[in-house]
């Protein structure tokens, strides 16, 4: 459905001389650095999924949909959506695919949104049966009927999201390009939007490429991720996966009854220690949470006794702000800061 | 036949929207009149003083002024998406235009309709029709069919040059203005007789920037003043086809321009 | 007196940032440039073949005409009628102008403290280069007297301000018609007829220039001009300096008035 292969894109950032003779050398010739938003990422991506593709701002998310939805000319690599090349045959991938910017509406701003919904019919050339049976459908699961009528301007922020998926798709497309969808809405509209994107795909075997901030859309909607940070692919598989790889390293914390000189146990790190309290990283494929605890209670004495499971959106976090490379991550011992919660 | 049907619906949509505003539309309206009312009483009064330019009447210049007048109008009224393109690419609509399954030169040229530039063309009409009442010219078939070519062709000039601007906007969003050059400068020249102006400036305007392809030369044909005020009847007989030609190149351009967008906010 | 001093101060800072403000845009400033001298370059051509079949004697040389419309392009830029409009101007248009009542300020001194800055710039960056180049290429007359110079420079700066005087009269008008292209479209029209700017008045004839002597707008352009060409002399140049006086008084009352009255209607109305 979605091919990806080293798939890249620079840009070109130009510098401008100061002073009164910089501005007229700048009419001439500019000085540019070159700034690499996409390095070589490769991924498929197979009908009906509904693929995650994260990322911390400025890691090259939006740059690549952009890349599939054929607004900008890839540097070097190949795309593949539905068997076009989204820059070459723009018009026909248009046909297939429908884009929802959460930062900005695609929709006629001083129209009505009946109307515009009316011109993407003539635009798309959709089949009036069609056409009736989704605004249908749309309004039955979106209520875009209680502003069918309001001017696009007028609308609210969660409306016009409405109205905006909706009007993407319209015209039956293959793949749904969702950028932020959630972005500034409230709980309430976030959930029917996910409600909403996942009934279209179960229904319609749309395929689905959405880039979040809102790691509660992932595990709502995303059986995969793709992980990128830097303009470079970190991870790409299920989520189940990254959870599993994420929790291959437990936490267990223990606190003593008295302050012990010397708690070692085979099998597990100490990764923080004060007083009588001691915290220990394990892999449960190593050593079983029961054999750990029974080990440690032929030992000692204990007062309490817990395990924490890193959770996701830590994690990923961390990853993002740190900087570091998820396979780094899985090597290094987890801060304090980090488990306290 | 999509295309004209949806271009036909877009301008329906911009008219309803521009009359919205009904007051505001008159005001706008009777403001252009008085603008160009002006422009042509200014030319009217040197003539009073001078009684003629280089061999033309104050009537023939009328003529020339007529037709420019009309070819611009035309072209900010139709053209008026690449003119205000600049606003569309700084505010990152392009997208949008972009994902959707049509020419993006058709997209944007349906993007906007300029009505009230209608009292700018009645304007320039009534000039054009007095100075036809003024001076005898032998119309005959093949004249009015050059004439409504030469109109077309004109008014597909001043597009390509709108067209320039915006392309331009891709790269840049600083230096197009001198794009007004061509554009408010060339009514103002192109409403005075060709010959007056130096070779050099004539050449550049003949043979780079077909200005005097829009209503110069044309007129000479219509008003046979071919050989007293230069051109050569070939010459003559082909210059309506430079706006055609002019708006070609420039829609190259234009498809080549949109290969270098660069969105907003990677 | 320090309070005057203190006002003082805070105009000047205004003027300053306004200048500053538009020291950013160079390269546009270049186009700009490139822009005058076309439509200098047009005005030339015309005019000399006009007076290239007249050997009747003018009221204006073509020399004279030629520095008229040099002055035209040196100084139109300063106006706010004829440049890009400033800030202030666009406040009222789109009402963010309520935003200026809150600022301890007198709006209409500040309006032209802002239009003052704006002035500064296109003289230094777009007149002055203007003026230079045109010498270098075409036959512009300096006047020889250095009285004619001061009463020039009285007289544009009286122009001057005379255009920012009536530039938000014209504006203010917007508060209650609510129409900002319209009715400033149409003054614009009839103050540039009557300021001389297209054609000199001097080549006018006689019935509609003696409309024109009766009207503020030449005060904009021919007045000043036709000083420095010498056209006006003696007591004439007091007589006409006077005139000039009179109708900014006249107008800075007026925009004061509408703007007063036009502030009091948007506190009542809510913006």
């Amino acid at each position: 459905m979605i091919e990806v292969d080293n798939l890249s894109k620079t840009f070109k950032v130009y510098h401008h001389r100061k002073g009164f003779f910089g501005s007229f050398a700048n009419l001439f010739s500019r000085k540019h650095r070159i700034v690499q938003a996409v390095d070589s990422i490769s991924f498929t991506v197979e009908r009906g999924e509904i693929v995650g593709y994260l990322g911390p701002n400025g890691a090259g998310k939006s740059t690549t949909i952009k890349m599939l939805t054929g607004i900008l000319v890839p540097t070097s690599g190949s795309v593949t959506v539905n068997g076009y090349i989204p820059h070459r045959q723009r018009k026909e991938n248009a046909k297939h695919i429908g884009v929802v910017f959460g930062q900005r509406s695609h929709l006629w701003f001083d129209l009505p949104v009946r109307e515009s919904f009316e011109l993407l019919q003539r635009i798309y050339r959709i089949p009036e049966v069609q056409y009736r049976y989704n605004v249908e459908m749309f309004d039955e699961l979106l209520s875009i009927g209680d502003f069918f009528q309001t001017p696009v301007r007028q609308l609210s922020l969660g409306q016009r999201m409405r109205a905006d998926i909706a009007a993407a798709l319209l015209h039956d497309p293959d793949v749904l390009f969702l950028d932020e969808p959630t972005i500034g809405l409230d709980v309430v509209a976030k959930a029917r939007i996910r409600q909403f994107i996942q009934k279209i795909n179960a229904e319609r075997q749309v395929t689905v490429v959405l880039t979040t901030h809102d790691l509660d859309d992932v595990e709502k909607l995303c059986k995969r991720v793709i992980l990128i940070d830097n303009a470079r692919l970190r991870f790409d598989g299920e989520l189940a996966t990254l959870r599993r790889l994420l929790s291959t390293e437990r936490i267990l914390s223990v606190d003593y009854a008295e302050a012990y000189p010397d708690v070692s146990i085979p099998s597990a790190h100490i990764v923080y220690q004060e007083g009588a309290r001691v915290q220990y990283r394990f892999s449960p494929e190593e050593v079983s949470t029961a054999d750990l605890i029974g080990a440690i209670l032929q030992k000692f004495k204990i007062v309490d006794i817990s395990v924490q499971e890193p959770d996701i959106e830590e994690l990923i976090k961390t990853v993002y702000e740190d900087n570091l490379t998820l396979e780094r991550k899985l090597t290094e011992p987890i801060s304090p800061n980090t488990q306290a919660n | 036949m999509h295309h004209l049907s949806l271009y036909f619906h877009f301008v329906k949509l911009r008219i309803r929207s521009q009359m919205e505003y009904r007051l505001s539309f008159v005001f706008d309206f009777f403001a252009q009149v008085s603008i160009s009312v002006i422009d042509f009483f200014m030319i009217a009064l040197l003539f009073n003083r001078f009684k003629e330019l280089a061999g033309w009447s104050l009537w023939e210049v009328g003529f020339l002024y007529g037709m420019i007048g009309i070819c611009f109008a035309l072209a900010e009224m139709v053209g008026r998406g690449f003119d205000v393109f600049q606003r569309h690419i700084v505010r990152g609509d392009f997208d949008t235009v972009l994902i959707r399954p049509l020419g993006t030169f058709f997209q944007v040229f349906s993007h906007e309709f300029l009505l009230r530039r209608l009292g700018r063309i009645a304007q320039a009409l009534v000039v054009f029709l007095i100075a036809n009442s003024q001076i005898t010219i032998s119309w005959s078939l093949t004249k009015v069919g050059y004439l409504l070519i030469s109109l077309v062709s004109g008014t597909c000039f001043f597009v390509g040059l709108f067209v320039i601007g915006a392309t331009s906007c891709f790269w840049t969003v600083q230096s197009i203005e001198i794009i007004n050059i061509f554009t408010n400068g060339g009514v103002f020249m192109g409403s005075y007789p060709f010959s007056i102006y130096r070779w050099w400036f004539r050449h550049f305007f003949t043979f780079i920037v077909p200005l005097a392809c829009v209503n110069y030369f044309p007129a000479l044909f219509l008003l046979e003043k071919i050989g007293s005020s230069g051109g050569s009847p070939i010459g003559v007989l082909l210059a309506p086809c430079a706006g055609f030609l002019f708006l070609g190149i420039t829609m190259l351009f234009w498809r080549w321009g949109v290969l270098h967008y660069q969105s907003t906010g990677h | 007196m320090k309070s005057l001093s203190l006002a003082f101060q805070v105009y000047l800072a205004f003027i300053k940032k306004s200048f500053q403000r538009r020291m950013q845009y160079r390269v546009a400033n270049l186009v700009g440039l490139t822009t005058n001298f076309f439509f200098l370059l047009v005005h030339i051509f015309v005019y000399t073949a006009f007076y290239a079949a007249r050997t009747v004697p003018q009221p204006l040389s073509l020399n004279e005409i030629i520095t008229y419309f040099v002055l035209c392009q040196v100084s139109f830029m300063l106006m706010p009628l004829w440049g890009t409009r400033s800030e202030v101007t666009s406040a009222i248009k789109d009402g963010s102008v309520a935003l200026q009542l809150t600022k301890p300020v007198d709006f209409q001194a500040y309006w032209f403290a802002d239009e003052c800055g704006r002035a500064c710039y296109y003289l230094l960056m777009r007149g002055f280069p203007t003026f230079l180049i045109s010498i270098l290429f075409f036959e512009v007359t300096i006047p020889q007297q250095p009285t004619v110079l001061v009463a020039f420079t009285v007289s544009m700066m009286l122009a001057i301000f005379m255009s920012n005087a009536i530039t938000i009269t014209i504006f203010s008008s917007g508060f209650w018609t609510l129409d900002t292209t319209g009715i400033p479209g149409m003054s614009y029209s009839i103050i540039t007829l009557f300021s001389g700017m297209l054609v000199p008045i001097a080549l006018w004839p006689e019935w509609l220039a003696h409309i024109a002597r009766w009207l503020p707008f030449e005060g904009l352009i021919d007045i000043p001009f036709s000083i420095y060409l010498g056209k006006i002399t003696g007591i004439e140049v007091w007589i006409a300096i006077g005139k000039q006086m009179g109708w900014n008084l006249f107008f800075i009352g007026l925009g004061r008035f509408l703007l007063t009255r036009g502030f009091s209607r948007l506190v009542i109305q809510g913006g």
